[in-house]
């Protein structure tokens, strides 16, 4: 018993920044129907931003929240450019065409990345503000990892908030329902799809940079949480952002049990997670059927 | 109507197809034409094959930067076979197994007498029997182990510069108790991996019968897992033992280190272990964390630049600097270094260049290198018996790449590959 | 011989095309026994037909043999020993491209599991170098193991939509990539090195100028029977559970079992290519299981044109030699591939082969929102 209760708490630790990694492609899929398979990618150049940024050392408080924030920004913009020149050309073409444009956008991100920063990882220290953990019922917990929590936890309420709540996230959710009705009732579907798709990038850097510090930035990185983000997409319900926000701990303490307890079947977890969930409910936790038997 | 599939016209298909290869080859016949033998104009070509993109792209920059600095300094003292001068040509090494082999076959057409390749193990064992069948001689500055350069190897003519994993492992495993005496548990974190989980019971079998340590936990995790917190946690929660009596062994390697190492910074974990130990290099991932690396045990052939005080090493790492400012050389770097020594002493020793008299005169040859005089394996093994160096390994801020050896320990060659064969 | 004499909109008997498939189903062949959907309006003309149908496949299946034969012997003395190289992978990918295509363009699946049949055709093969087995026999066996795999796989995810269907495909080759990684009996990370070729009715097949014959005669024999298949009943079936998969099941059509046997076909064909690429590359090891290269797949079907019959061999050919030869010493070959993945999707959706009708026909976009309209 004394090492479950860290391996729960570790288990959170892990999955909300997982969340976090997912939160924008469960976004832009619930919203727009496109599937960012670059996501990833995405997510790697804001790491790399960052973490080139600051140079890698310890810098102040304020200026390492100026660089995660930023990152998010221009990973954001350069959603701009990749949402004007290619998706918004693919929207009425089905859900399939989108994916394969942005597989070819992941390909050029993660080929682009050592050409512009160098084959080496790299690494970006805390700010000594952010240095230290905590122990909570034998678990040893980063402060940044109650930082990580924290973010997490945050843009779950945001995304909440801004779905139900604003008026943007009202034309959004008519605009995925039927977007052809949302225009004739004068909602602007390209300006809106085109925040929704920006806001999905904004958040894939933004998580790109709040990772890096614990982990390497290298082009592994795009590879290495897409696919589990993929796993707490799908188990959660394509398009539910509570849903991927409970998959995401789910899996993560799923996974922080098996490394305590089986540890051999740890790096299988998510997959058999993944099977159970898909034999049991296909739609996932909290996803809808999309058509007639179809999920 | 709708059509289910679009109408097309008499043998368009067919024609492009056709269309293709005759372009093709028109192209292959002109462009590929004028190869002939690199021997020709008084050069000889040396090949390299490593990967050019990709996570381990590093090591093909580092070997190319080595095996450069020994061929300007074979060049400046008046090339091999009384005048010659030697020419480098790195070829890519891709992912895919036929790639690798392609770029031997293309050195092998183009008269490439000796080619340091390939840097990773799959790619050796299938490029080796075409090296062989072409009459290329294969000094691999990546990979080694018993199928490749030991008694029973299947190509007779394969060498390699680089130190095997066994060797490396029984190393470790000869200084770890003899350094760290009050140590009785290990933890290990690896890649799950053959390389990454035979290290770590090599090092068991070095310690069979004594037992000074005993394996208490591992995890291996797959090898693009970057994300360690799962398990950082569940180690920071179990391994509760005085500190001075815990150690922690990682077969990781590139940034799976660089990613474990820092979650094991921020949540306090390093301050459990009285060791870190790892069995792949650990001197890029310490000067990624730019001066704020932890003190890691590692075991290399060259671990560490300034931990050689000779001649021989001196020069290297300043000729090395003039051509890469500002970096270091790695055990890559030493490793195409040494190998392109090698390569000449053979083409010096050698009567004709050819792959039977170059491959007998490597055997045995004694070679100057800058962790000292060593010599090429015989007929029973084909490694290359340089010392094997275990260093602790950690951040100086002070430093010009952020990195200082803590401590030093040398194996002879000899010793360590002697063991390395009993797989 | 011309049947174009016989009804407009009767399929043309000429090599290697797409067959034109319009308002009424194409009459199956002779060899093909008739099903309940021919006896529609298809049935008037059969009688007449299979005797010229026949005969046409069989001036086909001629002038086939014959660019078998010329290629089989010409090209060894005009290129150089490695463009010959390059050019065998070039087969290998070809087929690893059809396969795919089946369910890509077929069926109207993406998937990015597609490098597991490829690469599992090679581990069979390599698991099967040091029996006395025939290489074309070996390859069979590979294929027919990776056809049931294939089988299986489309009938268990069969159900789902599309997007789902292209992560989980994602996920499930990921999971034999990790498998076969630690897997000692196959090799493990290293793989299974060297491979030996061996040798077909007592010639050598190890030498690169004896291999191509073998790889053009493999690549010709399959692409002959994807041909026929392509023109069969079957594959009508499969198309229309693409195009709307809700008509087709109210037209009694098992969209399972469709899905299930174009996997087993696209398994099957990728298994082959991978089992041959083995027999050339003599090595195998798990990168080939990695979803790159199921990647590489679909860019090859986009490239040459997933909606044609050729196109995935024309976009298979490319591929091999742009990256075996023009891209082999580049830094990031990535993203030159990358960039014209996305050019293909913006501007040239159908593919290369595309070009040609580019100019009457709509481009996908538009094509698409016009199909939504019919709907």
């Amino acid at each position: 018993m004394n090492l479950l209760l860290p391996a729960i708490i570790g288990g959170i630790a892990y999955g909300v920044p997982l969340f976090l990694v997912a939160s924008g492609l469960t976004l832009v899929y619930g919203v727009l129907r496109v599937l960012n398979f670059a996501h990833g990618g995405l997510l790697m150049v804001g790491a790399y931003l960052f973490a080139w940024a600051l140079g890698g050392r310890s810098v102040s408080l304020w200026a390492f929240i100026g660089a995660i924030v930023g990152a998010g920004v221009v990973v954001g913009l350069l959603g701009i450019l990749v949402e004007r020149g290619m998706f918004s050309r693919l929207y009425g073409a089905g859900t399939e065409v989108s994916l394969l444009g942005s597989y070819g956008l992941l390909l050029f991100l993660t080929g682009i990345a050592p050409v512009i920063w160098g084959n080496a990882p790299l690494t970006q220290a805390l700010p000594s503000a952010l240095a230290g953990k905590v122990t909570i019922a034998g678990a040893a917990v980063s402060v940044f990892e109650f930082v990580e929590v924290g973010v997490g936890v945050g843009v779950a309420i945001g995304l909440f908030l801004l779905l139900k709540r604003t008026r943007l996230g009202v034309q959004a959710t008519a605009v995925a329902e039927d977007r052809e009705m949302a225009r004739a009732l004068g909602v602007r579907a390209a300006r809106v799809s085109g925040l929704v798709f920006v806001l999905g990038c904004f958040l894939a850097g933004l998580a790109g940079a709040v990772v890096a510090p614990t982990s390497a930035v290298s082009v592994d990185l795009a590879s290495s949480f897409i696919l589990t983000a993929f796993a707490a997409v799908i188990i959660g319900g394509l398009g539910s952002v509570e849903g991927a926000l409970i998959a995401a701990v789910g899996l993560g303490i799923i996974d922080s049990l098996c490394v305590t307890y089986l540890p051999s079947v740890e790096p299988y977890s998510f997959y058999i997670v993944l099977a159970v969930m898909l034999t049991l409910r296909p739609q996932g936790l909290l996803g809808r059927r999309q058509a007639l038997g179809q999920f | 109507m709708r059509h289910l599939a679009v109408r097309r016209r008499a043998g368009v298909g067919l024609m492009a197809m056709m269309a293709v290869v005759i372009g093709i080859s028109a192209c292959g016949s002109n462009a590929k034409s004028a190869s002939g033998s690199s021997q020709s104009s008084g050069k000889i070509t040396l090949g390299l094959i490593g990967p050019l993109s990709g996570p381990v792209a590093q090591t093909t920059t580092d070997a190319r930067r080595g095996a450069q600095v020994a061929i300007d300094q074979i060049n400046a003292a008046g090339g091999v076979r009384g005048g010659q001068k030697l020419a480098l040509k790195v070829a890519n090494e891709p992912a895919d197994p036929a790639g690798s082999v392609t770029a031997m076959r293309n050195f092998g057409s183009e008269g490439v007498p000796i080619v340091m390749g390939d840097m990773l193990s799959p790619d050796c064992d299938a490029s080796a029997p075409v090296a062989q069948s072409l009459g290329i001689l294969d000094i691999s500055a990546g990979c080694a182990g018993g199928n490749l350069t030991g008694p029973k190897r299947e190509f007779k003519t394969f060498f390699s510069s680089a130190g095997s994993d066994s060797a490396q492992a029984y190393a470790l495993g000869h200084v770890l108790p003899a350094r760290y005496p009050k140590v009785r548990n290990l933890y290990v974190v690896g890649y799950d991996y053959l390389p990454g989980t035979q290290t770590a019971s090599y090092i068991e079998n070095t310690w069979k019968g004594k037992e000074p340590i005993k394996v208490k936990k591992q995890y291996f995790v797959p090898l693009t897992q970057l994300n360690f917190s799962s398990i950082v946690s569940t180690i920071g929660a179990s391994a509760t033992a005085a500190p001075g009596t815990q150690g922690l062994l990682l077969t990781t390697y590139g940034s799976g280190t660089l990613a474990l190492l820092q979650e094991m910074q921020q949540s306090g974990l390093i301050n459990k272990f009285a060791f870190i130990a790892a069995t792949f290099m650990y001197y890029q991932p310490a000067v990624a964390l730019k001066g704020k690396a932890p003190k890691v045990v590692d075991s290399y052939s060259y671990v560490y630049w300034g931990a050689f005080h000779n001649s021989v090493n001196n020069k290297f790492v300043a000729d090395y600097l003039k051509i890469a400012p500002g970096q270091y050389p790695s055990d890559w770097s030493f490793q195409a270094y040494v190998a392109v020594l090698a390569a000449a002493k053979a083409l010096d020793k050698a009567k004709k260049v050819n792959l039977a008299d170059l491959s007998s005169a490597l055997e045995g040859a004694t070679i100057n290198g800058p962790t000292g005089t060593f010599q090429v394996g015989g007929a029973d093994s084909h490694q290359f018996l340089f010392p094997t160096v275990v260093g602790q390994l950690g951040g100086d801020p002070s430093a010009p790449d952020g990195v200082k050896a803590f401590s030093l320990n040398t194996i002879p060659g000899e010793l360590s590959n002697s063991i390395a064969f009993k797989e | 011989m011309n049947s174009d004499k016989m009804t407009p909109s009767a399929p043309a008997p000429e090599p290697a095309t797409t067959e034109p498939v319009t308002t009424e189903p194409p009459e199956p062949s002779a060899t093909e026994p008739p099903t309940t959907a021919a006896a529609g309006p298809g049935r008037r003309w059969k009688r007449p037909r299979p005797r010229r149908q026949w005969q046409a496949d069989l001036s086909v299946l001629l002038v086939v043999a014959a660019a078998v034969v010329v290629l089989s012997i010409g090209v060894p003395y005009v290129v150089t020993a490695a463009l010959l190289g390059v050019l065998i992978s070039a087969a290998c990918y070809g087929l690893f491209a059809m396969g795919t295509n089946v369910l890509v363009g077929w069926s109207g699946l993406i998937t990015f599991g597609q490098a597991a049949f490829f690469g599992a055709g090679g581990y069979c093969v390599a698991l099967m170098h040091t029996t006395a087995i025939s290489p074309p026999l070996k390859l069979l066996i590979a294929g027919a193991i990776t056809a049931a795999a294939g089988l299986v796989l489309a009938v268990g995810l069969a159900r789902f939509l599309h997007i789902t269907f292209a992560m989980l495909t994602l996920v499930a080759g990921q999971l034999i990539y990790l498998v076969a990684f630690q897997t000692n009996l196959v090799g493990g990370e290293n793989g299974i090195a060297p491979v030996l070729r061996g040798s077909v009715a007592g010639i050598s097949i190890e030498t690169d100028v004896n291999f191509w014959p073998y790889a053009v005669i493999v690549l010709a024999v399959i692409s002959v029977c994807y041909w026929r298949f392509y023109r069969s009943m079957f594959v009508l079936r499969l198309m229309a559970s693409r195009d709307d998969e809700l008509r087709a099941q109210s037209l009694g059509l098992s969209v399972v079992a469709l899905r299930g046997v174009a996997g087993a076909v696209a398994g099957g064909v990728a298994g082959i290519g991978g089992g041959l690429y083995a027999q050339y590359a003599g090595a195998i090891n798990p990168t080939l299981l990695y979803f790159d290269m199921s990647g590489i797949a679909i860019f090859m079907c986009l490239l040459g044109g997933a909606r044609y019959l050729w196109g995935p061999l024309v976009g298979g050919l490319i591929y091999a030699v742009g990256v075996g030869d023009f891209l082999s010493n580049t830094n990031q070959p990535d993203v030159y591939i990358g960039i014209a993945f996305m050019l293909l999707i913006i501007v040239l959706p159908g593919g290369l082969l595309s070009l040609k009708s580019r100019l009457g026909n709509a481009s996908w976009p538009a094509r698409a929102r016009a199909r939504k309209g019919t709907t």
